[in-house]
């Protein structure tokens, strides 16, 4: 039905040309309006509708529970992330901050809950790549030298360059050391 | 009875009205409250607020809530602010790009030069193609001739309207607030309520507590009460804005910022829930003309 509405408004010689080679007259007799709207639906929509067997569907019931609403209350998305509820262990490997006492430096979590440890490339699909250690309060320098220890003790054939943005807290490795990073400030805690 | 002197404390006025806006307020001890000085008022109260996203680093921010209601200074109580609002590292490089931000986006450029299309002139060609042993010309309006059209030149309207990140421009605020709170330029009243509509009043009241000379005074409404609505208005460099007009550019531009405590709990909301959207990503994707 759609189709053959929207096949109205299209009239030409590529048409008639349709017309021969299918051998039908898809062109209808009484053109339709000029300022009637052309339906195009998905496939969906344009399929005939089902009829109203309600064999055809499975059952179902209508609750106005407010205990059963809760489950379905869990499936909506939430407007905010919310801190993780506390638990022994996770099964994805995350584990909550447990900072260290008399630390000169602190690293606060991301909104996720996450390490601020982050893989940066100079160019976008370029082969020059930083990491970078965002949200640090306090003796950034501290932190710095500790981290560059960790990385040469690890990679010690590694030459890298360190940069430490003091105001935003920030410090820039060049080169790829994101799981060290993120290993060690784990392992201490952060 | 207790929440009753707390917030008649606050306000005199109106007492629901402040027990609505201190809704995350909660008092301290009883016995600090029901102690009257002798002048009559109760001594300052630490209101410890429960702040939402709390952090665990330490850091702790804490400030004055002051009246207006007399020219001298009383303190009300003490107030915690959210650090990771008023806490954040200066950073200056964020505040300028939100006030460049600020500065172009409301531009329209409007200077436009003729092309040679648009000069007077020029449909003739100046002289034959061949045989003058000079260059060949089809018109004097060319961009290469004195007094020709000009190539390439400003078409107006050039708009330099373009969207900062949203995460640059809470990034801003937060700075921005941090700033002026570190600066001891940040002022917590409890209402916007002036005895007088004299302007000489809030000029009094500036010098008595060394505020200004420009005041910005934020409420969470944007119908200010009408003592300070007239007050204000005679004095060009003392403005009020509601929350939702606060940005980087006018708080840079006043020397000293005055929130109302409602508009500090609005702001702060406001803030704390674009930081822990979920959907922040989104949030972050290019500006598109056609988005709402």
């Amino acid at each position: 039905m759609a189709t053959m509405k929207t096949l109205g408004f299209v009239s030409g010689a590529g048409f008639k040309c349709l017309n021969r080679i299918l051998g039908i007259d898809l062109i209808p007799r009484t053109l339709p309006a000029i300022h009637s709207v052309p339906v195009r639906y998905a496939r969906f929509k344009s399929s005939p509708l089902i009829s109203d067997d309600s064999t055809q569907y499975t059952g179902f019931e209508i609750s106005r529970n407010p205990e059963e609403w809760k489950f379905v209350q869990d499936l909506l998305p939430q407007p905010v992330i919310k801190k993780p509820s506390p638990k022994p262990e996770y099964p994805s490997g995350w584990k909550p901050q447990n900072p260290p006492a008399d630390s000169p430096y602190f690293i606060q979590r991301t909104a996720n809950h996450m390490l601020p440890v982050y893989l940066k490339r100079d160019t976008p699909r370029g082969v020059r790549k930083r990491t970078v250690v965002r949200y640090i309060q306090g003796d950034v320098w501290a932190l710095e030298e500790e981290l560059r220890a960790v990385v040469s003790k690890t990679y010690p054939k590694d030459i890298f360059n360190t940069m430490v943005n003091e105001v935003a807290g920030q410090i820039t490795f060049r080169g790829d050391y994101v799981s060290v990073l993120k290993a060690y400030l784990e392992s201490k805690g952060w | 009875m207790l929440r009753r002197l707390v917030m008649g404390a606050l306000r005199p006025n109106s007492c629901v009205q402040a027990a609505h806006r201190l809704s995350t307020t909660t008092e301290s001890s009883p016995s600090e409250v029901e102690q009257y000085s002798s002048d009559g008022f109760p001594p300052p109260v630490v209101l410890s607020r429960n702040l939402e996203f709390p952090t665990n680093d330490g850091r702790k921010r804490m400030a004055w809530v002051e009246n207006i209601d007399t020219v001298q200074e009383r303190k009300l109580g003490m107030i915690d602010l959210h650090p990771d609002i008023f806490a954040v590292p200066p950073r200056i490089d964020v505040i300028w790009n939100n006030v460049h931000w600020q500065k172009l986006y409301r531009k329209v450029n409007l200077v436009q030069v003729n092309n040679r299309a648009e000069m007077i002139g020029g449909g003739r060609k100046p002289w034959q193609q061949k045989g003058l042993g000079r260059a060949r010309q089809g018109s004097i309006r060319a961009p290469q001739w004195k007094h020709g059209g000009i190539a390439h030149g400003p078409r107006a309207p050039t708009t330099r309207f373009y969207m900062l990140p949203i995460h640059t421009r809470l990034y801003g605020l937060r700075c921005m607030l941090s700033v002026k709170l570190a600066q001891d330029d940040l002022h917590i009243v409890n209402a916007l309520d002036i005895p007088t509509n004299e302007p000489s009043y809030l000029e009094d009241l500036a010098e008595e507590r060394q505020w200004g000379p420009s005041v910005l005074f934020v409420d969470d409404t944007d119908v200010a009460p009408e003592n300070i609505a007239i007050a204000a208005d005679q004095i060009k460099h003392m403005n009020i804005m509601p929350v939702y007009g606060l940005n980087v550019y006018s708080m840079l531009n006043h020397d000293t910022l005055v929130l109302t405590l409602a508009a500090l709990e609005r702001i702060e909301k406001q803030i704390l829930y674009f930081m822990h959207r979920t959907d922040r990503a989104k949030l972050a994707e290019k500006f598109k003309t056609s988005q709402v």
